[in-house]
């Protein structure tokens, strides 16, 4: 089956299964990224062992799994990393990997491809300044280039992609001309959200009314990738039903696909490293997780917890609320992105992050306003609270300019700091 | 969904007006997406590519074989989405793998070998 059908399918007449899941092998990583939602740094107290994980593989097999990507931290910290690449081909499933690339030189690059791993996608946010800012690592921008070298020289594809908020929001243009000239000829672009490190940093977050800045550039750049042959697809985050909308979410030129709402449990699923399962890998693990691995068939939880099965059988009436309950296109968006929304209010079913509602209030004069209130816990895929002012558009605004470097400090701490988890 | 001729705005069967730009409109004035989807995209109204946060994106010239770099393994002459050997007929975008398929027709819309949706 090809790659691109593999992850494409009727998402309302197909049943729900994990065909498309996300793995976080280790939270053991070699960066601590000012955004990273897992608060990433040293690992779980208790992770998967190698032989555990094997049998995962092995369980998602028989549940129709076609592809999974491994995640850390970072995954290739993992002892068994290579192991689990071999047994996922064995079993069928595309393995793939998203990874920061410190670690990745060419002897590792070709131990992965021997191995069987297909496409590596670099996390890459912003040219050198802001991209090691935001990494937290001076080098680590450099770094990222020699691990997109050693991934092609391989024989495997390079990708990346890119967490976008008001830090680097300055360097995307910029940051596509790297990526073509470098190889990259697949980047999956979303937005930061407040979770985990990105919560204790509010100022670095976009405000709603930022949209009408950010997604008519990004399909601009959407445009010009049909061009030079780069593919530029949005993650979930990244909408919503603005004009802009076919463009951004169909992978070939002139179509017309549009977001569908959350797959979260439907035919994407996330695991976290000590087994625990959940819809998608950035839900808050606090509320969304259905049971672990290690102790119970990953068949029972996708079928039977309901954490899993929030996004199954939603309707507009009960599960949204605020803009989005109103809203034209509430049937199908059914709320965008259910992390993101539960990371501003704690709960899904409202999210600010739209294009169509941002450029709604604007054509009423008016635009909604994110004030940061409680802290986030300090545990991975925590999150804070947010309120929503809605105010004049043109009101009066104090805040730092988009790239400045005091965006990435911590603004609002958490409530638990952990030392080893904190970050920059 | 619709699509709003003056604005590309997706429209939502039960609007009579485009969310976006408000232009009123009537079937004579909207492109229907549906039809879009067909020709474009697939075969169903509900197609999408899943995505998800850390994940990476499925180029269209990608085969999963293993042939990286290899464009020549993949084909989509009718633009639909579908590669071949996933779609049996690249000359028509509503034939590909997993399509609905309408029984009676005498069209294996699904490429399932059959007349018919696939047991």
């Amino acid at each position: 089956m090809s790659g691109l059908s593999r992850r494409r399918l009727d998402v309302v007449n197909t049943t729900a299964h994990p065909r498309y899941v996300v793995w976080e092998l280790t939270l053991r990583c070699d960066h601590a990224c000012t955004h990273c939602g897992s608060r990433a740094g040293v690992a779980r107290e208790t992770e998967l062992s190698t032989e555990q994980a094997l049998g995962v593989v092995a369980e998602l097999a028989a549940m129709g799994t076609q592809e999974l990507v491994l995640i850390g931290g970072e995954a290739y910290l993992h002892e068994g990393f290579l192991s689990i690449i071999e047994a996922l081909r064995s079993h069928g499933i595309t393995p793939v990997m998203t990874t920061g690339g410190r670690g990745i030189d060419l002897s590792l690059a070709q131990q992965m491809h021997a191995a069987g791993m297909q496409r590596v996608s670099v996390s890459i946010d912003g040219l050198a300044a802001i991209h090691d800012r935001m990494r937290a690592r001076k080098g680590s921008f450099e770094g990222t280039l020699q691990a997109l070298a050693a991934i092609r020289q391989a024989g495997m594809v390079a990708q990346a992609n890119t967490n976008l908020n008001r830090l680097n929001i300055g360097d995307l243009e910029g940051l596509y001309e790297v990526l073509l000239a470098n190889g990259v000829r697949g980047w999956q672009v979303q937005l930061t959200s407040p979770l985990g490190r990105a919560a204790d940093r509010p100022d670095m977050l976009f405000q709603p009314f930022d949209l009408l800045d950010v997604l008519p550039r990004v399909a601009a750049l959407k445009e010009r990738g049909f061009r030079d042959g780069m593919m530029i697809m949005p993650g979930n985050n990244l909408g919503y039903f603005g004009p802009e909308e076919a463009l951004l979410r169909t992978p070939v030129k002139g179509g017309s696909d549009h977001f569908q709402g959350c797959q979260a449990g439907r035919f994407v699923m996330g695991i976290e490293s000590d087994g625990a399962v959940k819809g998608c890998p950035s839900l808050q693990t606090q509320h969304y997780v259905g049971g672990y691995a290690s102790t119970t068939p990953i068949a029972d939880i996708w079928n039977d917890a309901s954490e899993l099965a929030f996004a199954r059988a939603r309707t507009v009436e009960e599960d949204l609320w605020g803009f989005c309950q109103q809203c034209p296109y509430a049937e199908t968006c059914m709320g965008g992105c259910s992390f993101t929304a539960h990371g501003f209010f704690g709960r899904a079913g409202n999210n600010p992050y739209c294009h169509f509602r941002a450029a709604d209030h604007q054509r009423r004069g008016l635009r909604e306003r994110l004030i940061a209130t409680d802290a986030a816990s300090g545990r991975p895929f925590d999150h804070g609270l947010f309120e929503i002012v809605v105010e004049p558009f043109d009101a009066p605004l104090e805040r730092a300019p988009a790239g400045e470097p005091s965006l990435a400090k911590i603004g609002r701490k958490p409530k638990r700091m952990d030392p080893e988890r904190a970050g920059a | 969904m619709f699509t709003c001729s003056a604005c590309s705005s997706f429209v939502p069967a039960k609007q009579s007006a485009c969310p976006a730009c408000r232009a009123q409109f009537t079937r004579s004035t909207t492109t229907k997406v549906v039809s879009g989807v067909l020709a474009l995209a697939g075969g169903s109204v509900f197609a999408m590519t899943l995505t998800a946060c850390y994940g990476s994106i499925n180029e269209p010239i990608y085969d999963d074989t293993g042939a990286s770099g290899d464009t020549s393994a993949c084909t989509d002459d009718d633009a639909d989405g579908y590669c071949t050997p996933d779609d049996c007929d690249d000359t028509n975008a509503a034939i590909f793998t997993g399509a609905p398929d309408m029984a009676g027709d005498g069209i294996d819309s699904d490429c399932g070998g059959t007349d018919g949706p696939d047991a």
